[in-house]
């Protein structure tokens, strides 16, 4: 038997004819596929459910509402007229029952309320372009919102850098490219800080080049570089308010590989209202027009017990088992 | 147009209650959060309707919809595991990190491993590993010949192993400690 034949054979029993003892016969003499046997068996025994994953091995992980509730989330997610409700369960923890309805509800009135600030328009940029009056985004890609898992993580990610630096965080940024964070000279004085996430997703030609997501206490300021395609980098300098809602100052900006030439800025003024998603505004480069899509979702942050912070599922409706309280969303 | 998109979303509803366990038992073995496997299953439907013109076939919507779940799944743990890595780098707080024990740590490295799979190979490997799926199964499911799932899976495990390549030493020093 060739080794192929045989790796095919420990892999998913193909090979038929071939007995056994042949298989056994050529492991013996090949260090090779029992190297390659013994690898793919870790793999299955790391993927495989184990006996500690009961709900996975017996097929009962159910969604945290039960499937009625799921399947009603999933119909609701597209609907013909153009509106989504795409991941917004943020605002119905614990409201189990209202299912489609609120669903439903959620959706639709989060795209009809509401006017987005048109306060002191911030300093306009060389280049860039202010806009003082933001209307919430027509099509934001899937992955432009922020679903209540990302909330639940964000919250604890920043809870968790702020025990470790002793209350002084002031923001948390997170990408699948870069993290960054900021810290107070003090411990900020508030023992449950307020909460502001922001998604930040730039696009060219519809397509996603970059997307950040900050976790910031409203009052305080940030200063975060994520770098893009071809050495660029987008920097975003961002100022909150502490009223409610927060008001943010927002500069954004592509620099080129040296990090210093701006080859386009956006400067504008926004109101942060959580479950919003939002066009920010453009900036121009050679390289095209970029858009800023900007998804809010708000929090407060709570005490956490050092060396009691535990892995768990937490969903919509809060952690599932015992675990340090992570994350008291205030609305959508 | 108004007709056209009724029409698909009688089609994604009724793919929804034939497949809605499916999709969220494949994204639940992948991240093993309840929430986060739904909020896959929920981006898969989305896109869903965003492609709606070009996923003109029902038949290959079931196909389509699992792959779909399978990459936002993998593409959450990595999202995952940048978190984590940050919280590293925020001074040593790994150590009380959710999931930061040993063996989380080396099913992360596959499920990242996995993720850089070609598709076919990853869509495979997911159905017939994780989701224990049959062969005959897992083709039904992609629309592919049995022999392809035969051969996609082959070539995943060996991908996997190249991208473990430590994982070949740890097994000659396993057997060389026998």
């Amino acid at each position: 038997m060739s080794c192929d034949e045989v790796r095919q054979v420990l892999l998913d029993g193909a090979g038929a004819g071939r007995s056994r003892g042949d298989v056994t016969a050529h492991l013996r003499q090949c260090g090779s596929c029992r190297a390659a046997g013994e690898v793919y068996a870790r793999i299955r025994n790391v993927l495989q459910p184990t006996a500690h994953d009961g709900a996975v091995r017996d097929g009962a992980a159910e969604p945290v509402a039960g499937w009625d509730a799921f399947e009603q989330r999933l119909l609701a997610s597209p609907r013909p007229n153009g509106a989504r409700g795409g991941g917004r369960w943020i605002g119905v923890r614990g409201s189990l029952g209202l299912g489609l309805a609120a669903s439903l509800l959620l959706g639709v009135v989060g795209f009809q309320v509401g006017r987005w600030y048109a306060g002191s328009p911030a300093p306009l940029a060389s280049g860039g372009k202010n806009t003082d009056v933001h209307e919430p985004t027509q099509n934001p890609p899937p992955h432009a919102r922020l679903a209540a898992a990302d909330v639940t993580r964000q919250v604890r990610a920043f809870e968790e850098v702020s025990q470790v630096f002793d209350g002084r965080a002031s923001w948390v940024m997170l990408s699948d490219d870069a993290t960054d964070m900021g810290l107070a000279p003090q411990p900020l004085d508030r023992p449950q800080p307020a909460l502001l996430m922001l998604r930040m997703t730039m696009l060219r030609e519809n397509q996603i080049i970059s997307q950040a997501d900050l976790v910031i206490v409203t009052g305080e300021s940030a200063d975060l570089s994520v770098p893009i395609a071809r050495g660029r980098t987008l920097r975003y300098q961002i100022d909150t308010t502490r009223d409610t809602p927060t008001r943010l100052n927002l500069w954004a900006e592509v620099l080129t590989p040296a990090g210093g030439e701006a080859l386009g800025a956006l400067a504008t003024t926004l109101r942060a209202e959580p479950g919003r998603n939002v066009s920010a505004g453009s900036l121009t480069t050679t390289g095209g027009v970029y858009e800023l899509q900007i998804d809010f979702a708000q929090g407060a942050a709570t005490e956490v017990v050092p060396g009691e912070i535990v892995p768990g599922e937490v969903g919509p409706g809060g952690a599932s088992r015992p675990a340090p309280p992570a994350a008291e969303m205030m609305g959508s | 147009m108004a007709r056209i998109e009724a029409d698909w979303h009688a089609v994604l509803a009724a793919e929804v209650r034939r497949s809605a366990r499916l999709l969220f038992r494949l994204a639940y073995n992948v991240l093993r959060d309840r929430a986060a496997a739904e909020d896959a299953c929920q981006h898969a439907l989305l896109k869903a309707w965003e492609e709606r013109e070009r996923l003109r076939d029902p038949p290959v919507l079931r196909s389509w919809l699992a792959r779909v779940v399978v990459n936002e799944s993998l593409r959450l743990v990595r999202r995952r595991n940048v978190e984590r890595k940050s919280l590293q780098l925020a001074g040593g707080a790994a150590r009380a990190v959710a999931g930061a024990s040993v063996e989380s740590d080396v099913r992360e490295s596959v499920l990242l491993a996995l993720e850089q799979l070609p598709e076919r190979s990853k869509a495979v490997v997911t159905l017939r590993v994780m989701q224990g799926l049959s062969g005959n199964e897992t083709a039904e499911l992609l629309g592919l010949s049995a022999g392809e799932v035969s051969r996609q899976l082959h070539a995943g495990m060996e991908q996997l192993r190249a991208l473990l390549d430590d994982w070949d030493a740890d097994a000659v020093m396993t057997r060389d400690d026998e």
